[in-house]
């Protein structure tokens, strides 16, 4: 007989709460949105604010996030479950959640196969144009607290960093040229930023004894200089190639966003440089150059 | 009776000293101990000087003093082999590698000895071995195969074993020692820190030399996360710890009519951040090698070439995919994501006299991304050809074409052509060289955010001579002028680039000592701007001291004068630098 009762008084307590209590939610996600999945689970992805504008300053609710998540067409991709979605208490006033703590990912459930099978393979959403969208859902009976749910578009990006074009990988260049002038060229970043990017070139010298790897992880770069609006730079190195063993070089190009920070990209090392490629100069119409891949006369080798 | 005495102590001497002999040949030979290989010390000294010195123009591009040593004999004892491999430098400079320049921060922690050890300025690895067995210690750098082991150095231990066709590998070390955070706020810098970094490899498979290889790869490569006290997590902040693990198998064969090939099949399972939740409910763990969490994330990559080389020809083909997740960190510069295939041939056609390279292939970029793919041609030929022993002629082709799809997609197009004729005449007092090149460079790019074709136009050509002396067979000289131009459309900027130079060596061979030296002149200019000037002065000089150490000295001195491109402001009008560049080294060979 008690049991009834109990729960006819607190069904009638929350619908005189939710009456009197107003939930308003914002989120904001920040620019640009993480490029792995993964990095939506730190607290830098985004912003969440609740605000229980409560009669009883001192009364708190309990709530769960529920999260979904739409591709370009409007289509549902993924959605957060209820039933095992985390609670928490919401105190009267404003309380900031990161985005993480909505979002949940480990409690996403995604539903399109060839979305799955690229966050298997890459750890990202495949590029697109998606929206997010966040309902605050009481904890007890799981009913929506937002007269609709609260939604943020953002995009995914995912950027190829530009691919060395010249000189070509493991080419000899003729002395005599090359200490007068050296021409770089690179692929474009795609897709291109559209708020700007800088290319930031930089020519290691490989040393005696050292390998290529060597020489870019340690050594200071011989040519260090930042190229904007165009793919390719002209060099004129300055340096002594008069000798018979010859010169090897490393070179690599990072690619910047506007505000001087590495794109993200797919690099492994976080620092959006392009796969370096090597190159030789070499004095060999006084000394054998070899073919591609061979030493300067007796000296270096590539 | 004496005689015959005589007689008989001459046959027992003869066959004792016939014994000796038989025991000898057949007693066990003393191994032969020996060193080869070299060891040597070499100084770089490195000075600039600017005018005006303020507003800076000009930076350093090397180091002000750089000293390094090397240490590489070869002890050998019978079959026992001790290679040291020992090459290091007090300095610390890192711009590819933590601390990424910022070493030389005031205040910055010097490095410790552990740091200085791992230090990829520095490597000072062993190789003990015995018959098969061969034991490594310190620094490393391991290939196992293109998609597994990777390119860096690791100081750690392991082995290789070679008994019969059985191949066994192990190694464990150390890729990057642990750095703490620096913010440094004069100069505002930040350096994010890195965590130690660890790598465990191994290989089994089977292998006949020369003929055959099949065998697995597999490496794991994890942070230590407990290696940063307190890591950033502002911006910029500490890249979180990762895991990789790589599993790869590797075909090779050659065969004796010359058929050639290898293949290798390889997968990755990356973790981006250690600390992540887990488990990952789209992907298993893959115990007991790596368990997965949320930031977990396997990729496939596949490579795969064959081909046929004869006496005086070779063609062949070969292939490479990396899924956009293929990851490992011993390869961390590796661009994934991409499809690249080539065909290449080499032969000599007329009698030997020509000689041919080629390659043509195709690369395709974001694979995974129809939408956003992009494709790039590849294609170079080389020919050389000698019609006689006085002509020759080198013409070469290459050609990249990258682009994304779509009518206003991106466009990185080049086109180089490449003529050189060399010819050669002489006299009863001399010998003569002169050769010319000229190329032809067509490069259009899409530029941004304005989004034109913009078109670079480039001629270089270049004139040398070379005479030789027959009565001065110790004298080398040769003359040099070249001209380049870029005409860039439809900014219409021009860059012209006006170059002579000239060079000298002596030979004193007495003293054992070879002098050099050069000159060079450069005007460049740019439209509107007037032109900078440019000289180039070096001298050096060989000594080999004795018949087993040399010394080798050279001094270069770099004058640069700028037109009137750095003004506005009026102080940088006409502004100019200098450099000088000491580099000297004694090198000592081992052995005979």
């Amino acid at each position: 007989m008690k049991k009834p009762f109990f729960f006819l008084l607190l069904i009638s307590y929350l619908f005189t709460y939710s009456v009197s209590a107003q939930i308003s939610v914002t989120m904001n996600i920040s620019y640009p949105a993480p490029t792995y999945l993964s990095d939506w689970n730190n607290s830098k992805a985004g912003l969440v604010t609740v605000v229980l504008n409560s009669p009883r300053q001192q009364e708190s609710i309990l709530v769960k996030f529920r999260t979904q998540l739409q591709n370009s067409n409007g289509t549902l991709i993924a959605a957060s479950k209820d039933a095992t979605a985390r609670v928490y208490t919401i105190p009267a006033g404003a309380t900031s959640y990161t985005l993480d703590k909505a979002l949940q990912l480990d409690n996403l459930q995604f539903f399109d196969g060839s979305i799955i099978n690229k966050i298997q393979t890459s750890g990202k959403l495949p590029a697109d144009n998606y929206t997010l969208c966040i309902e605050l859902l009481n904890s007890l009976n799981d009913i929506s607290l937002t007269k609709l749910p609260v939604c943020r578009p953002f995009v995914q990006i995912n950027y190829q960093l530009p691919f060395l074009l010249l000189p070509n990988d493991k080419v000899w260049l003729d002395a005599t040229i090359a200490q007068s002038l050296i021409t770089f060229r690179w692929s474009s970043l795609v897709p291109m930023n559209k708020e700007g990017i800088v290319y930031r070139l930089q020519v290691f010298e490989v040393l005696d004894g050292q390998n290529s790897m060597q020489a870019l992880r340690s050594n200071q770069p011989i040519l260090e200089t930042q190229v904007k609006g165009t793919t390719q730079y002209f060099w004129q190195p300055g340096l002594n190639f008069n000798d018979a063993t010859g010169h090897v070089f490393i070179w690599t190009v990072q690619t910047l966003d506007a505000k001087g920070l590495p794109v993200s990209s797919n690099d492994e090392n976080n620092q959006a440089r392009s796969e370096p490629r090597v190159f030789g100069v070499c004095d060999h119409l006084k000394h054998d150059k070899g073919d591609s891949g061979e030493g300067c006369a007796n000296g270096r080798k590539l | 009776m004496k005689k015959q005495m005589q007689n008989l102590s001459i046959t027992r001497g003869a066959i004792v000293v016939f014994l000796l002999q038989v025991v000898c040949a057949n007693a066990v030979e003393i191994p032969k101990f020996s060193i080869t290989g070299n060891m040597g010390v070499s100084y770089e000294g490195y000075s600039v000087t600017t005018n005006p010195t303020t507003p800076s123009f000009f930076t350093p591009r090397r180091p002000s003093t750089l000293v390094r040593f090397s240490f590489q004999p070869v002890i050998t004892y019978g079959e026992f082999k001790l290679p040291f491999n020992f090459n290091f430098s007090p300095s610390r400079n890192n711009f590819g590698s933590p601390p990424y320049g910022f070493g030389n921060l005031p205040g910055f922690p010097k490095q410790n000895f552990k740091q200085w050890l791992t230090n990829p300025m520095n490597s000072l690895g062993l190789n003990p071995s015995y018959k098969w067995v061969e034991i490594q210690l310190g620094t490393q750098f391991l290939k196992y195969s293109d998609l597994s082991t990777g390119d860096l150095g690791i100081f750690g231990y392991g082995f290789s074993l070679k008994p019969g066709k059985l191949r066994m590998k192990y190694f464990s070390g150390v890729s990057q020692q642990s750095y703490q955070p620096f913010v440094s706020l004069i100069p505002p810098a930040t350096f994010v820190g890195a965590y130690k970094r660890t790598v465990s490899m191994g290989q089994i498979g089977f292998e006949q030399d020369g003929k055959y290889f099949a065998g697995f790869n597999l490496v794991r490569s994890y942070d230590n996360m407990s290696s940063i006290a307190t890591p950033l997590t502002g911006i910029p902040s500490t890249p979180k710890p990762a895991e990789n693990f790589v599993l790869s198998f590797v075909t090779k064969f050659n065969t004796e009519k010359g058929w050639y090939g290898q293949t290798e099949f390889g997968t990755t399972i990356s973790t981006r951040d250690i600390a992540a939740l887990g488990p990952n409910p789209l992907l298993k763990d893959f115990k007991p090698y790596i368990s997965t969490n949320i930031s977990s994330f396997r990729d496939h990559a596949a490579q795969m070439g064959f081909g046929k080389k004869g006496k005086d020809w070779d063609i062949g083909i070969t292939s490479k995919w990396l899924g956009g997740g293929y990851y490992t960190m011993g390869y961390s510069f590796v661009q994934n994501d991409r499809l690249d295939y080539t065909l290449n041939t080499r032969f000599n056609t007329w009698k030997k006299k020509m000689n041919v390279v080629a390659s043509i292939g195709e690369r395709f970029g974001n694979w995974s991304n129809s939408a956003n793919r992009t494709k790039q041609i590849i294609a170079n030929t080389n020919v050389f050809t000698q019609f006689n022993e006085h002509f020759s002629l080198n013409a070469n082709y290459n050609n990249f074409g990258f682009q994304t799809p779509g009518l206003t997609g991106i466009k990185n197009v080049g086109n180089d052509l490449g003529v050189n004729p060399s010819y050669t005449w002489s006299s009863n007092s001399m010998s003569n060289l002169l050769s010319l090149t000229y190329n032809w460079s067509k490069y259009d790019e899409t530029v941004f955010p304005s989004n034109t074709l913009t078109r670079n136009n480039s001629h270089t050509a270049m004139l040398m001579y070379v005479p030789t002396f027959y009565d001065k067979p110790n004298l080398s000289t040769d003359f040099s002028a070249m001209y380049f131009q870029n005409l860039t459309t439809p900014l219409m900027t021009k860059l012209k680039i006006y170059t002579i130079s000239s060079s000298i060596g002596y030979h004193f061979p007495k003293q054992h000592i070879n002098m050099k030296g050069q000159l060079q002149y450069n005007i460049t200019t740019i439209n509107p701007f007037s032109a900078s000037k440019n000289v180039l002065a070096t001298m050096g000089a060989d000594w080999n001291l004795t018949s087993k150490l040399t010394w080798n000295t050279s001094m270069s001195l770099n004058l640069f004068k700028y037109g009137n491109e750095l003004s506005p402001p009026l102080a940088l009008l006409g502004a100019s630098y200098r450099e000088s560049i000491l580099k000297t080294s004694l090198l000592y060979k081992f052995g005979n």
